[in-house]
């Protein structure tokens, strides 16, 4: 142990970097930016702290604050790389002010430059392991996720907003948590598939998303939370519903399932129902539905409050 | 081997009721002296002291010893991370979470920036965990928002750059320097 002198009043800095980094966890990316300048010490600890939250709105006030922002995120993954083994978190998240210069109508895309740097981004920061991931893009038009994320086998907890991917080369073994947000799956092999990609998963949420035709929740033993609503392009008939909620048999036993679904559509209704009734077989504990009064005089237990707020995010 | 080590003439003490030295009822009773560096001694009770990882293992290092020196410590912080614990025990005993995080946010909200700072290095040497984590959110808490010279007196840190080099670090990320609180 070092001494430290009893007088010194700087004992803070004489702390290991880790214990440094747990304060600096607290912070948000541009504090912890701004305390790289405190002392060479502390310099020091900002250049092995690895950053994780990434939100372009602080470079809102440049002309060219979308490069700005997406070359300091770069040049933070490219440190961690190689100071790191893994790259556990990683949260992005990138809105249209940015865009503002190089896109003179609404319903341009991206820059190709720019655009390159964005998939460059997103690609190192989950080639390495990643486990939590987050990424929103609040830009005219759907953001194409490169294929290369679409595939990592450490992922545990997803939620992507704001962009378009390809549903059928999802494989995310580990996945216990997916949240989608305004985002368009572009082949229904997604849903299909979901009980081979992702086995594992226990919640699962779509808002605002297009290009399911139909939602098939198959196979999924572990899921016990779902949250649909304003799912666009669901087709409706009977021969849907049927498709719906084929071989959804609930979790494992005594565990509780919650089905919310917005409430006007009747396809989703529906749907709620059978997966209610197939669900109830493994499960004496009651299933949860977002349904009407009328309904719920039939024996089914409304929600009580709003779903979870991890469901909600935007 | 190991079960025939133990006990019999080794109990020196007299007021001993039971031959095994860890009975139930000897427990709450037994006392630790802990030495600041300013010389201060704390009389805590054992199952506080065990709290600290580093105490523990100075015991099971040498189990004969009843004062423990910790040349680290000040006395002020260590009297206040000794508090800390006392009431982490009682919420051992009877866990309520609730009331758990009512009184370690009023742990920290009460003290000042100084004894919040002069804990942290006491809390990472004993080993705390929980007191390190309560600590760290609320200093983070306390400078988040802040300019960096409101940070440098906060933790009394010495600023060695030159006038120059600190300029040149803020320009190469003056976006990060928007929109901080006046202190």
């Amino acid at each position: 142990m070092n001494t430290g002198s009893l007088n010194a009043a700087d004992r803070i800095s004489q702390l290991p970097d880790d214990i440094i980094h747990l304060i600096l966890s607290f912070l948000s990316t541009p504090e912890v930016v701004r305390l790289s300048v405190l002392s060479k010490e502390w310099h020091q600890v900002y250049a092995t702290f690895p950053l994780s939250e990434f939100y372009s709105p602080s470079f809102a006030d440049y002309f060219d604050g979308g490069f700005r922002f997406v070359i300091f995120v770069y040049k933070s993954l490219l440190r961690q790389c190689r100071q790191y083994r893994n790259v556990p978190k990683f949260q992005f998240s990138f809105t249209k002010e940015l865009c503002r210069p190089y896109v003179y109508s609404e319903h341009l895309p991206l820059p190709w430059d720019l655009d390159r740097l964005i998939t460059g981004c997103i690609e190192l920061g989950t080639h390495k392991g990643v486990k939590e991931l987050s990424i929103y893009f609040s830009i005219p038009g759907y953001y194409k996720l490169p294929e290369a994320m679409l595939s990592v086998k450490e992922l545990v907890v997803c939620s992507l907003g704001g962009c378009i991917f390809n549903g059928a080369a999802i494989n995310w073994p580990s996945l216990r948590e997916l949240s989608l947000n305004n985002v368009q799956i572009s082949d229904q092999r997604f849903i299909d598939n979901l009980s081979l990609t992702c086995p594992l998963i226990e919640k699962f949420a779509l808002v605002e998303c297009s290009g399911l035709k139909y939602l098939q929740l198959s196979g999924l033993r572990k899921l016990f939370f779902f949250f649909g609503t304003r799912l666009y392009g669901l087709k409706k008939g009977k021969g849907c519903t049927k498709a719906c909620c084929s071989g959804y048999n609930g979790p494992g036993p005594n565990r509780k399932v919650a089905f919310y679904f917005e409430r006007k559509s009747k396809t989703l209704r529906t749907l709620a129902h059978s997966a209610w009734a197939k669900a109830t077989r493994n499960n004496k504990e009651a299933l949860e539905l977002g349904l009407t009064k009328k309904e719920n005089k039939k024996g089914l237990r409304r929600p009580n409050g709003a779903p979870p707020a991890w469901a909600q995010r935007s | 081997m190991s079960s025939s080590t133990d006990s019999p003439t080794l109990t020196t003490e007299t007021t001993q009721l039971s031959p095994q030295p860890d009975t139930e009822t000897a427990k709450p009773t037994k006392k630790i002296t802990l030495k600041s560096s300013d010389n201060q001694i704390f009389e805590v009770e054992e199952s506080v002291a065990m709290e600290f990882a580093t105490v523990k293992s100075f015991f099971e290092d040498s189990p004969s010893t009843d004062t423990v020196p910790l040349p680290n410590v000040t006395a002020k912080p260590l009297s206040q991370v000794i508090e800390f614990c006392k009431e982490q025990i009682k919420f051992k005993a009877n866990p309520d979470e609730a009331q758990k995080k009512k009184y370690n946010a009023e742990f920290v909200t009460e003290k000042s920036d100084k004894d919040l700072v002069d804990m942290i290095p006491v809390a990472n040497y004993l080993e705390i965990k929980d007191l390190l984590d309560v600590l760290n959110q609320a200093v983070a808490d306390r400078i988040e928002n802040k300019s960096v010279e409101y940070v440098r007196s906060f933790f009394g840190i010495d600023n060695d750059f030159t006038a120059e080099e600190e300029a040149a670090l803020r320009r190469e990320h003056a976006w990060a320097y928007e929109g901080v609180d006046e202190d």
